[in-house]
């Protein structure tokens, strides 16, 4: 079930209703609420309801013997066999066989090829999130961040709940569990800013990353060997905007329905193509992701407390893995490693030019002399290329077709056919947004949080209205279903 | 205890202790059917001594239940009026989106529905307003940059109309679009 679709816009209107009649029934209302879950996912295909459930069964009884088990050891023991369990569901599913293909190619190529048990895997959608969600909760009461839940109905919800259940944003067990143990509230705030961010989300799905997709980047990456520089540059830039709308608009559409049913996500996006260096761009692209990589991932590891080359080897790992949880295909693994190498180049360069910075004299060192307006100007376009470049491996459907998109920008020879004045605007305007003020979506439910309902009714009605007026026909599936 | 009565006793309580202050110890008297007053500030109360019947609802409670029960009325409405809005204006979006339903005697009728009441508001002109919308985008989708330039020219005033174009720019780019379209 699709957000922007009329089945999901019955189901919302029921569940809303429900669910805020059952306010007071804390235990009904939660129940109620991971049957719509378990409905909302079932949607798709119901045989994976029973994997979802396997999947959040695990990580209670896990977290319940954490909980219980008072020595370090016999919990890291339960931790371990924990993580294990989910990185096997999810290594199965995802990656199966892509193993089994790449060992057949490198049997073959050596002369030693086999009949391997190739099997046709149904990647079930969101099992990266659940996934990830379910090693969060384990690990959180394991470091102490969060009590074992003994209300098995609490993970579950936790671990199923259907706005960011399929593609995030990755909820933390810390941030969510304890808002389950509360009355649900429902404030002006909260209805403004949910009412925002499901306009935006759908404007930036429904117009943007739609039309982008539909006129530009799908036929562009179909095969790029054919087009024009021309063609292939505003394909990527297209490719970045699209990517960023369709994500991030799913993200503001989840975030807004969980307001509106009383919970409160953090952000997901923050205008990321105004990064000007690599690291604010993953400050501030995917966060719920970039941080759980960095809190079970790059920190378990040894983070940047054990020597330079320790933390050089961390940073590409962690890029190189979250590459990996992107998708089982070497173009996710180019993409990983070029972000996870680019990170450790600009770490490098900034710790040698900070060298430079005379300390505690109070006279500014030459990063600060750089900082300038300038100097932060090209900071800003040489991320944004370098992450087009990366974009490049990330959509191509393989790495021949990639390094065809890449051979194609020497040819400044053939005509460009895609350069429109409709994409051309559709990608200035979008970019636009990415350096208005970050707190517009804010102050603009802050206006909002104040109309009386007609007034509401009328925004919301009219609002959707216009998106479906201007959108293309059909809907098609978010980006990040895939992962 | 009732969510008017809850509301109210909070409204009441409200101009007693003033402004902002949340306090968790202070508490109103409620009784199941019967009227709820606000306590003067200077009674203490123990839950303990308090009659049968009654019980302390904290005050905090009280207020952000009577928002939430206010919010979700809102909303409700507000929602009730964006269906209607997109029931009127966006018929034929809606008998279309109807068609993906799953098969069976529901989606059926839905779908019956759905088409007669996008007939009728045909009838009434009220789809008219996305068609033009449409017919809008559309045309925008198939300029070009000479399109572009002579339509700048034309608002503007500046530019001379580009001859190789062959568009007559007295009309504007969406009339243009619309009626290559068509």
């Amino acid at each position: 079930m699709l957000f922007p679709t009329f089945e999901f816009g019955l189901f919302f209107l029921i569940v809303f209703a429900v669910s805020w009649e059952l306010r007071r029934e804390l235990s009904l209302r939660k129940l109620f609420l991971v049957a719509a879950s378990y409905f909302f996912y079932g949607w798709w295909d119901w045989r994976f309801l029973a994997l979802l459930a396997l999947s959040s069964f695990i990580n209670f009884s896990a977290g319940w013997l954490v909980g219980r088990t008072q020595t370090p050891l016999s919990q890291k023991l339960t931790v371990g066999v924990a993580v294990t369990l989910n990185l096997c569901i999810l290594g199965f599913f995802k990656y199966y066989g892509f193993f089994l293909e790449s060992l057949d190619d490198a049997l073959t190529a050596l002369g030693l090829a086999r009949d391997l048990p190739f099997l046709h895997v149904i990647l079930p959608v969101g099992v990266s999130f659940f996934t990830f969600q379910g090693i969060s909760y384990v690990v959180d009461v394991y470091r102490g961040h969060v009590k074992a839940s003994h209300s098995i109905l609490n993970v579950f919800l936790y671990i199923s709940f259907f706005p960011q259940l399929v593609a995030g944003p990755i909820v933390r067990a810390a941030h969510f569990l304890p808002q389950l143990d509360e009355t649900p509230r429902l404030t002006r705030a909260m209805v403004g800013m949910g009412t925002v961010l499901i306009l935006t989300g759908l404007i930036k799905k429904m117009v943007i990353a739609n039309y982008l997709a539909t006129q530009l980047v799908d036929p562009i990456f179909f095969d790029p060997s054919v087009r024009g520089a021309g063609d292939l540059l505003i394909g990527v830039y297209g490719y970045a905007v699209q990517i960023y709308c369709d994500f991030s608009g799913y993200s503001d559409i989840a975030i807004g329905i969980a307001a509106l049913l009383g919970y409160r996500f953090t952000a997901n996006f923050n205008q990321p193509y105004r990064s000007a260096s690599l690291q604010d761009f993953w400050r501030r692209w995917h966060i719920s992701l970039s941080s759980w990589l960095r809190d079970y991932l790059y920190i378990p590891l040894g983070g940047s407390r054990k020597g330079s080359f320790a933390t050089y080897r961390n940073l590409f790992l962690t890029m190189f893995l979250g590459g990996l949880w992107h998708g089982a295909a070497w173009t996710f693994v180019v993409w990983g490693t070029l972000h996870g190498t680019m990170l450790g180049i600009e770490r490098y360069l900034t710790r040698r030019l900070n060298a430079f910075a005379p300390k505690d004299d109070g006279t500014p060192g030459i990063i600060k002399r750089l900082s300038g307006s300038t100097i932060h100007l090209v900071g800003i376009i040489w991320t944004f290329h370098f992450v087009c470049l990366a974009w490049i491996f990330f959509r191509a459907e393989s790495i021949g077709l990639a390094w065809d998109y890449l051979k194609g920008f020497g040819d400044w020879t053939t005509p460009n056919e895609l350069v429109t004045p409709f994409l051309v605007a559709l990608i200035a305007i979008a970019m636009l947004f990415q350096f208005t003020p970050s707190r517009l979506g804010r102050w603009l439910a802050e206006g909002i949080k104040e109309f009386p309902s007609p007034m509401l009714g009328a925004i919301l009605g009219l609002g959707i209205f216009f998106i479906w007026a201007i959108a293309p026909n059909g809907v098609a599936p978010f980006i990040y279903f895939q992962f | 205890m009732t969510e008017e009565q809850i509301e109210e006793a909070a409204r009441a309580t409200e101009t007693d202790l003033g402004d902002d202050g949340v306090r968790e110890q202070d508490t109103i008297l409620e009784q199941d059917g019967a009227e709820v007053g606000a306590l003067p500030e200077h009674l203490e109360f123990e839950n303990t001594h308090l009659s049968e019947g009654w019980e302390s609802v904290p005050r905090s409670y009280a207020r952000l239940e009577s928002e939430t029960h206010r919010t979700t009325g809102r909303v409700w409405r507000a929602m009730s009026i964006a269906v209607l809005i997109l029931l009127f204006l966006n018929a034929d979006r809606l008998s279309r989106m109807v068609q993906s339903l799953p098969v069976g005697s529901w989606a059926d009728t839905t779908i019956v529905m759905s088409e007669a009441w996008d007939e009728e508001m045909h009838k009434h002109e009220l789809t008219d307003i996305s068609t033009t919308i449409r017919a809008n985008v559309e045309a925008f989708q198939d300029a070009n940059w000479d399109d572009v330039t002579s339509w700048i020219g034309s608002v503007f005033g500046t530019t001379p109309e580009p001859e190789t174009s062959g568009v007559n720019t007295d009309e504007p780019l969406a009339l243009r679009g619309s009626t290559r379209n068509s």
